[in-house]
């Protein structure tokens, strides 16, 4: 052991010098990659932001500072599309918790089939998005669609109801959309955070008397909150910059009451060709998830996940 | 050993390393480009042409049946055809321009020559203008079918189909009313008005007005051409806070509140034509491809369809205009073969050549030549024959009648949709306010080079 140590400190610093850069060498095509498909995209997305840039108008591009910036906060379509992207992301992850809440209690008890629903549950989760999105489309057209045919034929309605031709209604078509997709995934988490939590704080709280919901309210619930909050802003994030949900449902109306921030911004830069100022309103969004980014990584930290 | 295990493993490190980077290399240099190299040998010249899925497999196979004939029939050159979809064109188009790497001869939709005329991309085709001029090949053309295409002093592409926009009608339905064949927008209200009955599951007239699509700004251009009005001034200005504009929405607006379905603002040209094929409404804005839809899927209606006159609006005689896109080819300028870029795009115009392309999807290509009217793809049937007529006769698109706004109207997307038909039809904002804001919002994509 003395041997190898004094062979190591004998060694040229030289030798040591690259021995201790070849962690660095192996990582670095990983880094070039990294670096190649996020960094220069990212250092190019935030240059654009600071440019009046349309690609249809090349003579006109040049460097405009805060211009855009400047222009996005007194833009009252993104404000409206900011108020858009809160509410939907408000109503679905809400929503979308409290169903994977529900479903997760009831399918972490024992009984038959248990597995079979398990497994359908999560059918939402697992369509592609669009597909779903389009068949629901499909669902809530108001001519022919599946939902208001079954309503009419129950006689609950005597005419359609206009679920994406009136504001109001769109959005909350929207979020039912929404919630139908992503709550197998609150499910799941509900269901593994239940799964580490010990039976024996249940049965002595039943013992002392407690009711199933004071179990709930004051044991299990307590207990499994600190992961549901973590998939909750995962689901937040995902949600923010759900593009596909208000393009393929409703293409962001009637009225831009449900084109949220994100597809403003593609309107702006695809559509409209307007690169920089599309980007800057991508880089709003990218500041607002980064500020659930982080809280995301303290919780993750106080959980213990990267301590 | 030692060393050489060293070695072996900054070898690998070194390799590895090399490989990445060629692979990233490798991945950002590969284009969907044309393949422009220099003939070394005597081979053929080789051509890349792009164009869209314009319809059916049937009618793709003619294109790639007429490319493959043009190979054999010039044996100097060859071109090799590739398909682009439409959700992501104008991103390929544009990034393989700045890669330099675009398709020699192209397709695209109505607008594009202009958007790669911006980037200084479109080729001046005015030799073949001056070709066809001489030929009387343009005698045969609508006059906007290659007017269209004279931009900043250079000609840019030339049409080769029009996408034609109409006003479908149920004739039994008007027969039994007594109601004559309107001709103008008040007599359109009218007859709509008289044959909305929404208690009978029948709607006056249906017509898209969903946000986010390109269905909904083409009812509203039609009535704006009709009042007389237009995108753009002949300095390029954009023209849309107009009179004319204002008199299209308000037109609009009443139609929907009158007689159109409640469920207009969640519309495309998809629940229009659903609408009208289960015969739940007496009139629908469409596209030239309904003919051909109703005939299949609604064996029904089958000589109960007429197409209206087009209509007379508050622009006059003179502003009868129906909505016909001028669907262009175009050579990019960045082709290493000019010359055999141009013998390519003057066969595919040829009228022997186009009409297989016409012939191959009957009742869904409207025809650029006026003599083809009397061709059975066009004579056979009364509908598809009244549609190829006003294509004709009155077809222009949203570059009429001042193109110097050119590039501002290719940028405006779906922002006519947006902002000022469907806020207005669903009664969000009014038409004043709604013109004013779009005018100010899209008023900086028409800014031209100086």
């Amino acid at each position: 052991m003395t041997d190898i140590a004094d062979r190591v400190q004998t060694r040229p610093p030289t030798a040591r010098r690259r021995r201790d850069l070849l962690p660095y060498w192996l990582i670095a095509p990983s880094l070039v990659f990294l670096a190649a498909i996020i960094g220069y995209p990212l250092v190019v997305g935030l240059q654009e932001g600071f440019k009046y840039h349309n690609r249809l108008q090349p003579w006109l591009t040049r460097f405009n500072g805060l211009e855009n910036y400047v222009k996005a906060f007194g833009d009252h379509e993104v404000w409206v599309a900011l108020k858009v992207s809160f509410v939907m992301v408000g109503g679905i992850v809400v929503f979308s918790y409290l169903l994977g809440l529900l479903a997760g209690v009831l399918l972490d008890r024992k009984f038959a089939f248990r597995g079979v629903y398990r497994a359908l549950i999560l059918v939402p989760w697992v369509v592609p998005p669009v597909v779903s999105y389009i068949s629901w489309q499909w669902m809530l057209n108001d001519q022919s669609g599946f939902i208001d045919h079954v309503l009419l034929q129950l006689g609950i309605i005597d005419k359609p109801i206009l679920w994406l031709a009136r504001p109001t209604l769109a959005m909350w078509s929207l979020i039912i959309v929404g919630v139908w997709s992503r709550f197998p995934f609150m499910m799941i988490t509900v269901l593994a955070a239940l799964s580490n939590v010990p039976e024996e704080l249940a049965d002595a709280a039943s013992i002392d008397g407690a009711n199933r919901w004071q179990v709930f309210r004051h044991i299990t619930f307590p207990l499994i909150l600190p992961v549901t909050i973590v998939a909750l802003l995962l689901q937040a994030i995902w949600t923010f910059n759900d593009f596909a949900l208000p393009f393929v449902l409703t293409g962001g109306g009637p009225a831009n009451k449900t084109t949220p921030l994100v597809l403003l911004s593609y309107r702006e830069a695809f559509q409209r060709f307007n690169i920089g100022y599309g980007t800057s309103l991508a880089v709003i969004s990218m500041v607002l998830m980064l500020i659930l980014g982080v809280l995301y990584f303290r919780l993750q930290r106080k959980q213990g996940v990267y301590a | 050993m030692l060393k050489l295990a060293r070695r072996r493993s900054r070898t690998a490190l070194g390799a590895t390393v090399l490989a990445s980077a060629l692979a990233l290399t490798t991945a950002c240099g590969l284009g969907g480009g044309s393949d422009n190299q220099d003939q070394q040998g005597s081979g053929p010249v080789k051509l890349n042409y792009w164009d869209m899925q314009w319809g059916s497999p049937t009618f793709m196979n003619q294109i790639k049946k007429n490319v493959a004939e043009f190979n054999k029939e010039h044996p100097g050159i060859h071109v090799d055809f590739t398909q682009l979809a439409w959700g992501d064109y104008q991103q390929k188009l544009l990034s393989a321009v700045q890669a330099g790497n675009p398709p020699d001869v192209g397709g695209g939709d109505s607008g594009i020559p202009f958007n790669m005329d911006a980037q200084g991309q479109a080729l001046d085709i005015s030799d073949l203008f001056a070709k066809w001029e001489s030929d009387g090949t343009f005698d045969d053309m609508p006059e906007w079918a290659y007017k269209k295409w004279e931009y900043n002093g250079k000609d840019v592409g030339i049409t080769w189909q029009f996408d034609q926009r109409a006003i479908y009608y149920r004739k039994d339905l008007l027969k039994q009313a007594g109601i004559p064949v309107p001709k103008t927008w008040d007599d359109l209200k009218a007859a709509a008005t008289a044959l909305n009955d929404p208690n009978n599951d029948m709607i006056g007239i249906a017509i898209p007005g969903k946000q986010g699509t390109y269905d909904t700004d083409q009812f509203y251009m039609t009535l704006v051409l009709q009042a007389g009005g237009g995108l753009s001034d002949e300095q390029g200005n954009p023209t849309i806070d107009t009179p004319q504009q204002l008199e299209a929405l308000n037109f609009e607006k009443a139609l929907v509140d009158c007689c159109a379905a409640a469920g207009t603002p969640s519309w495309s040209f998809t629940e229009v034509l659903k609408a009208f094929e289960q015969g739940k409404a007496a009139f629908a804005f469409g596209g030239g491809w309904f003919a051909a839809d109703i005939e299949k899927n609604a064996p029904d209606l089958k000589g109960k369809v007429g197409v209206l006159p087009v209509l007379e609006g508050p622009g006059g005689p003179e502003a009868r205009h129906s909505v016909a896109f001028a669907n262009p080819w175009m050579i990019y300028k960045q082709t290493d073969h000019p010359d055999e870029a141009k013998t390519f795009l003057s066969w595919m115009m040829e009228k022997q050549n186009i009409r297989k392309l016409y012939a191959a999807e009957p009742g869904a290509k409207w025809p650029v030549y006026k003599s083809l009217l009397k061709d059975p793809i066009y004579s056979s049937d009364p509908l598809v024959k009244k549609l190829a007529t006003q294509v004709v006769e009155n077809g222009v698109d949203y570059w009429y009648p001042n193109n110097a706004g050119a590039v501002g109207i290719a940028s405006v997307g779906t922002g006519i949709a947006d902002m000022i038909v469907n806020p207005v039809i669903t009664g969000e904002r009014s038409p004043e306010d709604a013109l004013k804001d779009a005018q100010d919002r899209l008023g900086p994509l028409f800014q031209t080079q100086k």
